[in-house]
């Protein structure tokens, strides 16, 4: 029996996770972990058979087939992850109505027109966005809050309509719903394939607190922008992202009511990234011990509404299973390796520059002596700047100190700009890393939960096979 | 005797003094020669003195025959009297046979190899093919048809050039695809056509793979042959027929499909049939579904969620649970399919694909009809 | 601060390295060596440390003897790897 090779880590029921860099996974007991490791012929056929046909044993006269399966998994993978196929983001403005306490871009205040898109430059952008992607083209409108600059939105879109063609692309709307009006609402009922993606940190105090609107009522009018959508709209033109601050710690059952009062049945929940102005004016916020306790609370009320029959999806968790169960896909930028950095991204920022993500527009600002843009509208050099080739070369986790000997390497990724935010390199102290802390531990806690709880595993196949 | 669905032998007196081999067959006065095949006329009724004939086509008389075809199809005539519809229009599926020479010994064969040179078969199949005409797909059998490598390519290259737009399915081993410049050379040959490779793996554990298949070695060469064909931008189609030897084998094969090749187009679960070698292998081998429907249900969730297409061939719905059920295709060729009497009142009955005629006696498993 | 000794004729550096490296996270450390031994220095020590440590040790000392029995098979996969994507890229 030849023994191959295999990445492990240690369950907290005290069984092992072990998995291949082809993407295969398995699970021992821990003394079948010793018997396959001595190689000692102590291992029961039933093992042998399920370790077999995942490649981390193969017979003698097999070894060369097993090799050249391993070897054709993981040459796929990294051919799908080196996949370029971006979304493609653009920024009409940096103006924004609210300043929230973990906001990770400069915004700029109301009434500061220079930090606006120079829409003589809308064709160019999406004749560039023409050129680079294939249809279902993704666009999505970031900022500060583009709403304040609608008529810039709504250039884009219909330029998009005219080049693109009305049915071969998305467009999503990043914004806080605070001006949506008549008029954003007409347009979007003109366009189906308009939808927005908003903000719900929590109930009233807790969006409120982090979520700084000058008239104070964040949360109202995210609720009732929300609401109309739905009402005028229909389901499904609005999704949620919560980002976890340390007052909603105490409640996660507060985010799930405040989703099923809006009838929304799909939630996305993750923790604050420590970048830009999230790790200037928050202090540590909470450990992720803190964010361990709350999620698995919140993955316990979920598993209860969903068996009670009613569909409620965490995106982000859903996110990490289909990393693990799909290896196919890589479309989540921030949890791929080579990074999703140019790659999965392409942004066009108000200023004219081009950017590999939304995290190098925000380094960016942080590190102005170093040049993280490919180029501008006017003249792009995707190939030129060599800072991208470097970050992408130093982001294949395969290789990385404290990745190599991790299970979850397959299904995980790197955040190279993360790293430069707040490490100062690409790559990266994992021990030190917020990313590897959180990635890792939404890892092992769903594979336990899926491997050894039948009511998550069908809760998780549900949302699989939506 | 267990009458399909559409016929397409017919025995023909008169056939007995033509040579052996492919024919185009009108039921219309041919007016040109065809620059592939012999013509034969077929008709109705006797022989007149009004009917035209020509010096260059043959004329044959059966009534039978002339209703079971269009005017275009192409027919085989056997050294027994006997003509085969094998290309036609009336048909839900055509196939051709290529060869009936194969490395391997499958034990559910049901074309069992003979040791013959056959490369006629294969240039008068390319003949076929390009005489036919057709867009729709055309399924190319053996044996194995890509044991004799040139005559393969040949083969290919007849079609590339007189017939590019008739989709070929293509029944292989795979094992002359652990050649890289084969592969190649493959790929060369189908520039600007559609054609899919079926390639049956029916284990992980190369002893169970080679024991069903009758060859040592056959395992590496399949799956080396599977690499190189999905990673050079073949398009393959993977089949496994559940056995009782390799049954639990079948989670490893989708999952192999999902983790470790390209390009495959769909994967096939195919309900063993009782034909040729099967039948006497019959008990070790065929497990009924009803066992194995778990088995089933998780294949089918592994290769869903990575959205890899797949389907199950030959399964009478009545024979799978219902949330298995809608992965089932109607797949069985008329000329050999059949539904029997239970089948009448079943609900289900449109959209099932039935039985083998071969599946009879003790091959065959009840219908349980669905009311 | 507390002194930690481990004998290096059970733990190797690499292993001991290994091990320090996903310690940072709960305490600050040094490491020194003689001839026989190494020499771990937290900066803070608790049972949760020590516990932490020694699970370490024994999963990358596992880990060890796996990579000593499998560098040949990695090879043989990181060659054919490459030549794959290699393939690939030309079609």
């Amino acid at each position: 029996m030849n023994l191959l090779p295999f990445n492990f880590e240690r369950l907290d029921n005290g069984d092992y996770f072990l998995t291949n860099c082809a993407g295969y996974f398995t699970t021992l007991s821990k003394e079948s972990l010793l018997h396959l490791v001595d190689d000692d012929n102590e291992l029961s056929s039933e093992v042998l058979t399920k370790l077999k046909q995942g490649f981390f044993v193969s017979k003698e006269d097999s070894y060369e087939s097993a090799v050249g399966a391993i070897s054709s998994g993981l040459a796929k993978k990294i051919s799908g992850e080196l996949a370029f196929n971006p979304c493609f983001m653009i920024v009409p403005t940096l103006q924004c109505d609210h300043s929230c306490k973990y906001c990770q871009v400069s915004r700029a205040p109301l009434g500061q027109s220079q930090f606006d898109l120079d829409q003589q430059s809308i064709p160019e952008i999406v004749d560039m966005i023409k050129k680079l992607g294939s249809p279902p083209y993704k666009i999505e409108i970031q900022g500060g809050e583009p709403l304040v600059r609608f008529d810039l939105v709504e250039q884009i879109h219909s330029e998009a309509i005219n080049k693109l063609g009305k049915n071969n692309f998305e467009f999503v709307v990043a914004t806080s719903l605070s001006l949506l009006d008549e008029d954003v609402l007409l347009w979007a009922k003109a366009n189906d394939n308009v939808c927005f993606s908003v903000s719900l940190d929590g109930d009233e105090v807790v969006h409120n607190s982090n979520r700084i609107l000058h008239s104070g009522n964040s949360f109202d009018l995210a609720i009732r922008g929300i609401r109309i959508i739905n009402e005028t709209l229909g389901p499904g033109r609005v999704a949620t992202v919560t980002t976890v601050t340390k007052s909603l710690l105490n409640s996660p059952q507060s985010i799930i009511d405040v989703h099923l009062n809006l009838d929304l049945h799909d939630m996305f929940v993750r923790p604050i990234s420590p970048y830009g102005f999230a790790s200037k004016n928050v202090k540590v916020e909470y450990t992720q011990s803190d964010y361990e306790v709350f999620y698995r609370t919140l993955w316990d009320l979920l598993k209860s509404i969903n068996s009670g029959g009613e569909r409620l999806v965490e995106h982000s968790a859903l996110i990490h299973a289909t990393r693990i169960l799909n290896p196919n896909y890589s479309q989540y930028a921030d949890l791929k390796s080579p990074s999703g950095l140019l790659l999965n991204c392409i942004l066009f920022n108000f200023d004219g520059k081009i950017f590999g993500s939304d995290e190098a527009r925000m380094l960016q600002r942080v590190l102005p002596s170093v040049d993280f843009s490919i180029g501008t509208i006017k003249e792009p050099k995707m190939l030129v700047n060599e800072l991208h080739t470097r970050i992408l070369q130093d982001s294949f986790n395969l290789v990385h100190v404290g990745c190599e000997t991790c299970a979850f390497q397959p299904y995980c990724g790197t955040d190279p700009c993360q790293n430069i935010s707040v490490q100062g390199e690409p790559v990266g102290d994992k021990s030190k890393s917020a990313y590897c802390g959180y990635h890792k531990n939404m890892f092992k806690f769903l594979v336990q939960e899926y491997l050894y709880d039948g009511v998550t595993k069908n809760m998780i196949d549900g949302w699989l096979n939506d | 005797m267990i009458k399909s669905i559409r016929k397409d032998l017919f025995y023909v007196e008169s056939i007995q003094a033509m040579e052996p081999g492919y024919a185009v067959l009108k039921t219309s006065l041919p007016e040109i020669e065809n620059p592939f095949l012999r013509t034969i006329l077929v008709i109705e009724k006797a022989l007149t003195s009004h009917t035209k004939t020509k010096d260059w086509f043959d004329t044959i008389v059966d009534a039978d025959l002339f209703c079971s075809i269009t005017d275009g199809d192409v027919g085989f005539i056997n050294q027994r009297s006997q003509i085969r519809t094998v290309l036609s229009q009336n048909a839900n599926h055509n196939t051709v046979l290529v060869t009936e020479q194969c490395d391997n010994l499958c034990k559910f064969c049901s074309q069992p190899p003979k040791k013959i040179d056959d490369e006629w078969l294969m240039v008068q199949a390319a003949m076929a093919v390009c005489a036919y005409q057709t867009d729709a797909a055309v399924g190319i059998s053996g044996g194995e048809p890509t044991l004799k490598r040139q005559q393969f390519i040949n083969f290919l290259k007849t079609i590339q050039t007189y017939s590019p737009q008739t989709p070929l399915h293509v029944l292989t081993n795979g094992r002359s695809f652990s050649d890289v410049s084969f592969v190649n050379s493959v790929y060369d040959a189908t520039k600007g056509m559609n054609v899919t490779f079926g390639i049956p793996i029916y284990a992980i554990d190369c002893d169970v793979h080679d024991e069903l298949v009758g060859a040592n070695g056959a395992f590496k060469d399949t799956l080396k042959g599977l690499i190189n064909a999905g990673n050079t931008g073949l398009n393959i189609e993977l089949r496994v027929i559940p056995t009782r030897d390799n049954l639990d084998n079948l989670a490893g094969v989708i999952e192999l499909a999902v983790r470790c090749l390209s390009n495959i187009v769909q994967v096939s679960v195919m309900n063993l049939e009782p034909t040729g070698w099967a039948k006497k292998n019959w008990s070790e081998l065929y497990v009924d579904p009803r066992e194995y429907q778990e088995v089933l249900r998780n294949a089918l969730s592994v290769a869903k969620i990575a959205s890899l297409p797949i389907k199950l061939f030959n399964y009478p719905l009545c024979h799978l649970d219902e949330d298995n059920r809608k992965y089932a295709v109607k797949s069985i060729s008329d000329w050999k399919n059949y539904y029997p009497e239970e089948c009448e009142s079943c609900i289900l009955k449109t959209e099932c694909s039935g039985y083998f005629t071969s599946s009879k006696g003790k091959y065959h498993q009840i219908a349980r009809r669905l009311l | 601060m507390k002194e930690y000794h481990l004998l290096k004729s059970s733990y190797t550096e690499w292993v001991v390295r290994n091990s320090l490296y996903w310690i940072s996270s709960m305490s600050a450390w040094s490491l020194e060596d003689d001839e026989t031994r190494w020499t771990v220095h937290f900066k803070v020590y608790s049972e949760d440390v020590a516990q932490e440590f020694s699970r370490l040790l024994n999963d990358y000392c596992l880990r060890e003897k796996l990579n000593n029995k499998t560098v040949v098979h990695r090879d043989a996969i990181a060659k054919n790897v490459l030549s794959s994507i290699h393939n690939r890229l030309k079609k």
